[in-house]
């Protein structure tokens, strides 16, 4: 079974992960934060107004 | 605009909801059960004009609030919070300021920061930007004399999200106000936030499209049912002589080879040039979205900035408050 999960061919060039952009994305994602912390989270893009109560 | 905005603008909003979800809820729950009014106590208004005062540099740049006070009689007036103090200075009281962000130091200065010089201590957001050339200046002093004027003007009626932060919470029990919550999702999907703190709260949910200003004008077209609702302040956009460094999403964006190609230039087709940040670019599409859905249109009398399109009209403050819109 764990053969099957290792995958069954030897990749052409040694793949390895990258570090470096992960970083990359959490120093941004950190950044960003800063940057849009005045800002409250936005989704729905149809109800501008709901009310539990009239349900 | 090139992909690397683009991706940028999609990705503020999951990056919001993953980062406030935990402290939308702790706030509304801390802050439910209080008894006090929720915007459903609001009357609507029906014909009168109804103009939301946001907080963007082109308030002091074209004098806004000194024209304003020429025409304020005949207006309903929501401030934000960000242009509270600044009405009053001017001597314009609005009938409704409204307040909704969850930051836990930095909304609090809007109604006067008791612990101004700790909140402020290597927080560089408002330093940086071109928001209150006057707080800037000289802040603990402005921002004493910002604390006496709203403890002045206690009367005045305070649209509050359940998500406000404690020491806003506190800082403003004084005042008249009227609680709301956040519709962040959709409330007929499984899971959804927007249900969840409903429940909690027992509190009527608007939409606020990412930003104060634009729940302003949810507010005003909802609740108020306002049937003419104009903005100023609402820049959106920075004039051209202002500096990367003093742009909201500087901290995000600084630092990468392709920054300038993330500030692009704006036409506007009544004031003219101006450039865009993915923050801004993301408010206003998220605005010009609602108010499609919505189906009504608004009045920028902003007279400058990068709010334009489909629903939103132009024109000068005055000929919009003298009915020739």
């Amino acid at each position: 079974m764990t053969d099957l999960l290792r995958g069954n061919f030897t990749p052409e060039h040694k793949v390895e992960a990258d570090e470096l952009k992960q970083d990359e994305r959490a120093a941004f994602r950190k950044r960003a934060l800063e940057s849009i912390s005045g800002s409250m989270v936005f989704v729905d893009d149809k109800l501008l107004y709901w009310d539990l109560q009239n349900e | 605009m090139n992909d690397a905005f683009a991706r940028i603008v999609s990705e503020i909003s999951k990056l919001g909801m993953d980062w406030h979800r935990k402290t939308l809820l702790d706030n509304s729950l801390r802050n439910s059960g209080n008894g006090e009014q929720s915007i459903r106590n609001i009357h609507p208004i029906n014909d009168a004009k109804v103009l939301v005062v946001s907080a963007g540099p082109s308030l002091y740049r074209h004098g806004m609030l000194a024209r304003l006070k020429a025409v304020r009689a005949t207006l309903c007036l929501v401030a934000i919070d960000g242009a509270y103090v600044q009405c009053l200075r001017a001597g314009v009281v609005p009938d409704f300021v409204m307040t909704l962000d969850p930051h836990p130091t930095r909304i609090v200065r809007w109604f006067g920061d008791p612990d101004f010089e700790a909140n402020s201590a290597g927080d560089d957001y408002f330093v940086r930007q071109d928001l209150d050339e006057h707080f800037r200046a000289d802040a603990a002093k402005r921002n004493a004399e910002n604390i006496a004027l709203v403890n002045m003007h206690r009367l005045v009626s305070l649209l509050i999200c359940s998500t406000s932060p404690v020491n806003v919470a506190v800082r403003t029990s004084g005042m008249q106000r009227y609680w709301f919550a956040p519709l962040v999702d959709n409330p007929a999907l499984p899971g959804s936030l927007t249900r969840r703190i409903a429940w909690i709260t027992g509190l009527p949910s608007l939409n606020t499209g990412g930003t104060v200003g634009t729940a302003a004008i949810m507010f005003a077209h909802c609740i108020l049912k306002a049937q003419d609702i104009a903005v100023i302040g609402m820049d959106l956009g920075y004039t051209a002589d202002t500096p990367l460094e003093r742009t909201q999403s500087w901290n995000m964006l600084k630092g990468r080879k392709d920054v300038v190609g993330l500030y692009p230039k704006v036409q506007h087709p009544q004031w003219g040039e101006c450039y865009t940040d993915p923050t801004y670019h993301w408010y206003k599409q998220n605005l010009l979205v609602l108010l499609k859905s919505g189906g009504f249109s608004i009045t920028n009398c902003t007279g400058g900035g990068a709010l334009y399109g489909p629903h939103v009209e132009c024109c000068e403050l005055e000929k919009w408050a003298r009915g020739s819109a």
